[in-house]
This record gives C-alpha cells, sequence and structure tokens, in this order.
C-alpha cells in the first residue's frame, strides 16, 4: 500500500491483507486496526481510547465495505496533493474535512484527529461557528437548533455520533451543521 | 477583492506562509486583515481572506498548514462587511 494511503488508513500494513480476506468468514472482518500502534493515538486521551477490537464490525449501522478496496485506494491522497478529495486531504498527523453551515457561505476545515471523541469535536464547531447563532450551536443537545451530519465514505448523509468515535474518523469525509428545521428533512431523504 | 474594479494575479508558490501571503494581500489591496485565529477567524478586520478550492467551494484561508492550501486553491476572494460575518471579527 502506498505510504500516502496509510497515512491516513491507520496501520496500513496490518489493513491492506485485509483487503483481501475472504468476506465469507463468519461474518466479522477484523480490519486489524489493533488500536495499541495507531500512530495518531497520541492525539487521543486514553479515556477515549475505545478498544473495540471485535466489535467494530458487528455495529449495524456500519458501512465499512471492505471489499471496494478500489474505494480505499481512490481515497489516497499523493503527496504534492494534486488532487482535491472531497473533504479528506490528509498526511501523517493529520486528517481535514470541510464543515459547512447552513446558510453560511464560507467554510472552514478542520482536522479531525486533533479530537479524541465527539464533545471535542463540538467544542471546535462552538468555536468556529457558535458565533453564527445567537444562542450558540449546543451540538448533540436536544433543545439545539441545529444537528451535525457527516458524509461518509458510502456518500451517505448520517447523523454524527451514531458511530464510535474511531469508527467515525475513519469515515467521515465532509460535516454539516444543519437547522434542525430543514436540515433533518433533506439529509434523511437521503438516507439509503 | 469585494469592490474593487479588477482582478489581480498572485502567484503563490511566492510566498512561503500565510503571514507573508495576507500581508502581500494587504499592501496590494491597502487594507488590514488582522491575524487568524481559529475561534475569531480574521481578528482586527472587517476582511475576511477565502478561497475556492478544486471541489469549487469557498473556504476560509488559514485552516490548513500552508501546503496543503498552496495546492488546492484556486482563486482567492477578499470578504467584507456582513458576508465575512463570523469570519472577521470587526475593528
Amino acid at each position: 500500500m502506498e505510504s500516502n494511503t496509510s497515512s491516513f488508513l491507520l496501520n496500513s500494513s496490518t489493513l491492506h491483507s485485509v483487503f483481501y480476506q475472504d468476506k465469507q468468514d463468519d461474518g466479522i472482518i477484523d480490519l486489524g486496526l489493533s488500536l495499541g500502534t495507531v500512530h495518531h493515538e497520541a492525539y487521543h486521551s486514553s479515556a477515549n481510547r475505545m478498544v473495540y477490537d471485535g466489535d467494530l464490525m458487528d455495529w449495524p449501522h456500519s458501512n465499512l465495505n471492505i471489499k471496494n478496496s478500489s474505494t480505499m485506494h481512490s481515497r489516497s491522497v499523493p503527496e504534492n496533493f494534486d488532487e482535491e478529495i472531497e473533504g479528506v486531504q490528509s498526511n501523517e498527523r493529520w486528517a481535514y474535512v470541510k464543515v459547512n453551515m447552513d446558510g453560511v457561505t464560507i467554510g472552514r476545515k478542520i482536522s479531525v484527529l486533533d479530537h479524541g471523541g465527539y464533545s471535542s469535536l463540538a467544542l471546535q464547531l462552538e468555536d468556529m461557528f457558535g458565533s453564527q447563532s445567537g444562542s450558540g450551536l449546543r451540538l448533540f443537545q436536544s433543545e439545539s437548533e441545529y444537528s451535525l451530519f457527516y458524509k461518509d465514505r458510502q456518500d451517505h448523509w448520517r447523523p454524527v455520533g451514531d458511530v464510535p468515535w474511531k469508527e467515525f474518523i475513519e469515515c467521515v469525509k465532509r460535516l454539516r451543521i444543519a437547522r434542525k428545521n430543514d436540515g433533518i428533512v433533506s439529509c434523511s431523504s437521503r438516507y439509503t | 477583492m469585494d469592490g474593487a474594479p479588477y482582478l489581480r494575479k498572485i502567484d503563490l508558490r511566492v510566498y512561503g506562509a500565510y503571514t507573508q501571503l495576507l500581508k502581500a494581500l494587504e499592501n496590494m489591496f491597502k487594507l488590514t486583515i488582522g491575524e487568524y485565529s481559529e475561534k475569531e477567524g480574521y481578528k482586527g478586520s472587517e476582511y475576511a481572506p477565502t478561497y475556492e478550492d478544486k471541489d469549487g467551494d469557498w473556504m476560509l484561508v488559514g485552516d490548513v498548514p500552508w501546503d496543503m492550501f498552496v495546492t488546492s486553491c484556486k482563486r482567492l476572494r477578499i470578504m467584507k462587511g456582513s458576508e465575512a460575518r463570523g469570519l472577521a471579527s470587526g475593528v
């Protein structure tokens, strides 16, 4: 595997061997994301290093189609960043995704690897976009006017928080802060 | 540059960092852009430097490492006023 793919797909050498694993094994595919050797783990607090080896593929919402190894490879970013791949520009130490907010023309970019979990992510987004709303974003709070969605590798829009953090950072391509009234309707219609 | 009568062209490769680029823009257009802050956007200014990337999306200048920015930036636009709301925190 090219080193530039490995830069984002952690533990690349192990992952490579998984691509060609027969998916008919008892339905469970070990991504080999043995998190102890993840080189970005310095960014995560130990409290968030939920080791769920073996549980990863049990997650019902997971759309990790490992057989789509071509999809994985197409996500590699050349070191000179010649191609703009929506969302994930990455190298060894970061993975930037675009964040847009309904009603705001200009987007921002954040590195998901800067965070150890969803609450940390919500804080950064509050910092960046909170001033756009009188009462702040208050993401993940039920009384909030806003919801956070992400586009995954299959280009599906999903609510942020539906999968464990470690899985999220592997598949998030883009983020959107949507107004609850219109955001949910438009996003859910794209769910398949 | 919002409000300017014509476009300017610059070569990003001439600059080594955001500070150099922003200084050049300030000189070119005779304005103050201020300092980048992840939280407040550009402090001390009513202007926000933005760029169009290869996907056609408009983003705030400064969020990503310089080298990454240079390869993805197709066009620059210095926004002013209400459109820059939340991206520039005033004078």
